[in-house]
């Protein structure tokens, strides 16, 4: 046996009460002696107060800890019950049980400089807690999209999110599985931004928001008829054709209503909706301003040429009712414009009727008492100008060549 | 020094000795509550058995700080923040019984004490003496002022001597003699044969006994003379002086 194997032997059975010190081998009398004198410290034990202290704080701690953890699950496990005056494990040296040490499960006890011990520093975070996390998180971006298409659902137009309500509908109809569903989708999205059209106009939203509803609501009334359109052949088309005149009376009425409430460029729009509609709309073909002569220059005189005029229709110059009329028939309205009333020439003509409707255009021939007369070109619509039930552009009744002004 | 010393005397006059039962206490675990329960709820910061775990390894924790910096109140200091660290991280501990329990409390004692000596190497303060109302000994040793003035300088001396080990050294006495492992444990916690364990014992205590012997060479040599005289131990080839 080596002396190794005998030094070991020797110090177990000592420890074991097998063996007395004076029946040691002579040569390993001093590393016994030497091991014994080490012995002396294995019963030593902390003093009362501070093993008293430290177990006061320690279970503070873990109290504290318990607080912070998010989950607060009773750990408790079935058939296992004692309380903390059970704790009457005697202070012992030795531990029970071999069962063999998992490498890389756990800091090695190998001598060695510098080892962290990342099991005892990385922060308790149980699977539970994942899970809650996770699950927390989860709930938070469903809250967050949901809400926020929940708004969106309710937004006005003039809100950053009417885009996303618009998106809404589109993703709506394209996730329709049959035809005449994605055409009661569209129904359905071009009434609801009837309601939207109706909500600023009552609201006196402005200008801006109505211009944004009125583009949905044209958007969304052509997309239905289209969708509606498709289906002829179908059963479903009655009934949406049904739905699809009962969404325009609506949309016409509204239109109206908001006629006399909008400002000039939105009434040139609806008037235009309203031809698309149907309706009987002011047109213009050709308009020319002269500038009269013998009474000292300044005043002009207007005649616009085109049709759907109604009587009491008034002029509207650059934007803004100006001069007298002084004849105004279905397809003519003559008038003039005192001196002074406008700045220069005018370079845009409208005619404004009774019931809210307007049509303008800027393509007209200006002659200035200098000029000699010249033909002028066939007055292109603008946008109003093209109303009149998709009529317009139609008679060219020779109206001068506009001419440099001076 | 005698065999039968200060702590030969504490185990011979412990108040539940018998004629017959070993010197040493042993752990009796209450088997009503198995270890691996009171670790599962420990892990879970049961504070109960929290209770339990610190009420079974203070003493292994201590005694392993104790021997390492040889100072009572850093011993302590150590202990505290081993058991803090403990709490914190058990719900990180992949421990399934009560030696590997073991193994991972004493690696976190082992790098507190490897913070407390980089610490004193950068702040070093003057070493503390125990104090006289402390308590790092047993009853049975207080019952006798010689034998504790004696256990003190003598424990002193020890861990001077201990730090002139390797650390494989020092780590196999420290389990071995002082926290009472058997080799075959001892060999598990430090990933090793047994053989290779005892090979390290034998050397760690025949460079101890020369450290010892030169820190004391007058009151070693006055010892011996009443007894015997002292003969270096023979290793495998008669050379107890290896490493």
């Amino acid at each position: 046996m080596l002396p190794d194997d005998r030094l070991d032997a020797l110090l177990t059975s000592l420890d074991e009460g097998r063996l007395q010190p004076a029946d040691v081998d002579p040569d390993l009398l001093p590393l016994v002696k030497v091991a014994r004198r080490l012995s002396h410290l294995d019963s030593a034990a902390p003093s009362p107060d501070f093993a008293s202290d430290l177990h006061s704080r320690l279970v503070a701690r873990t109290a504290a800890l318990q607080a912070r953890q998010a989950d607060f699950a009773d750990v408790t496990l079935p058939g296992q019950s004692y309380a903390p005056e059970d704790m009457t494990v005697p202070l012992a040296t030795r531990p029970l049980g071999n069962a063999p040490i998992q490498r890389d499960t756990w800091p090695t006890l190998s001598p060695g400089v510098g080892v962290v011990d990342r099991h005892a520093r990385r922060p308790r975070r149980t699977h539970r807690s994942r899970l809650f996390w996770q699950g927390l998180a989860a709930a938070v971006v469903f809250l967050v999209c949901g809400g926020t298409f929940g708004v969106a659902a309710f937004a006005q137009p003039g809100n950053p999110l009417y885009g996303l309500r618009a998106l809404e509908s589109h993703v709506g109809v394209a996730v329709a599985p049959t035809g005449a569903d994605r055409a009661q989708q569209q129904l359905n999205s071009a009434s609801a931004a009837l309601t939207t059209l109706e909500g600023v106009v009552t609201r006196h939203s402005g200008d801006a928001a109505y211009t944004q509803a009125l583009a949905g609501v044209r958007k969304q009334e052509a997309a239905a008829s289209q969708a509606v359109g498709s289906l002829s052949s179908s059963s479903a088309y009655p009934q949406l054709l049904t739905q699809l005149q009962g969404v325009q009376a609506r949309e016409r009425a509204d239109l109206r209503q908001a006629l006399p409430l909008v400002g000039w460029e939105n009434r040139l729009a609806t008037t235009l909706a309203l031809g698309d509609l149907g309706d009987t709309i002011p047109r213009i073909t050709s308009a020319s301003a002269t500038e009269a002569t013998g009474d000292g220059g300044g005043s002009w005189r207007v005649e616009i040429h085109g049709g759907g005029f109604l009587p009491g229709a008034t002029l509207v110059v650059n934007g803004q009712p100006v001069g007298t009329v002084l004849s105004v028939t279905q397809d003519t309205l003559l008038a003039t414009i005192p001196a002074g009333a406008i700045a220069g020439a005018p370079h845009a003509l409208g005619v404004s009727n009774t019931d809210g409707t307007a049509a303008q255009t800027d393509q007209l021939g200006v002659q200035t008492s200098g000029d000699q007369p010249t033909p002028g070109p066939e007055a292109t619509p603008t946008s109003g100008d093209n109303g009149g039930g998709g009529t317009g552009g139609g008679d060219h009744n020779g109206t001068p060549t506009p001419s440099p002004r001076k | 020094m005698e065999m039968s010393g200060a702590r030969g005397r504490a185990h011979e006059m412990g108040p539940g000795n018998q004629p017959g039962e070993t010197s040493r206490e042993r752990l009796t675990w209450p088997p009503a509550v198995p270890f691996e329960v009171v670790l599962r709820r420990a892990c879970d910061l049961d504070q109960a058995a929290i209770s339990l775990l610190y009420k079974r390894f203070l003493p292994v924790v201590y005694r392993y700080a104790m021997a390492r910096v040889g100072d009572l109140y850093a011993a302590e200091d150590v202990t505290s923040e081993t058991f803090f660290a403990m709490v914190e991280g058990i719900g990180t501990t992949r421990a399934t019984d009560e030696l590997t329990f073991a193994a991972w409390i004493l690696g976190i004692a082992r790098n507190k004490v490897a913070l407390h000596f980089r610490a004193l190497r950068a702040h070093p303060e003057p070493r503390r003496e125990l104090a006289e109302d402390a308590h790092p000994f047993t009853t049975a040793e207080e019952a006798d002022p010689l034998a504790v003035i004696t256990a003190r300088e003598s424990w002193s001396e020890v861990v001077a001597a201990l730090n002139l080990l390797t650390d494989e050294q020092r780590t196999v006495v420290l389990y071995r003699c002082i926290l009472g492992y058997p080799t075959e444990d001892v060999a598990r916690l430090m990933e090793k044969q047994p053989g290779t364990i005892r090979a390290l014992q034998f050397r760690a205590l025949a460079s101890l006994d020369r450290h010892l012997n030169a820190q004391r060479p007058t009151r070693t040599a006055g010892a011996d003379r009443q007894a015997k005289p002292h003969a270096a131990p023979q290793g495998r080839k008669g050379n107890a002086s290896r490493r």
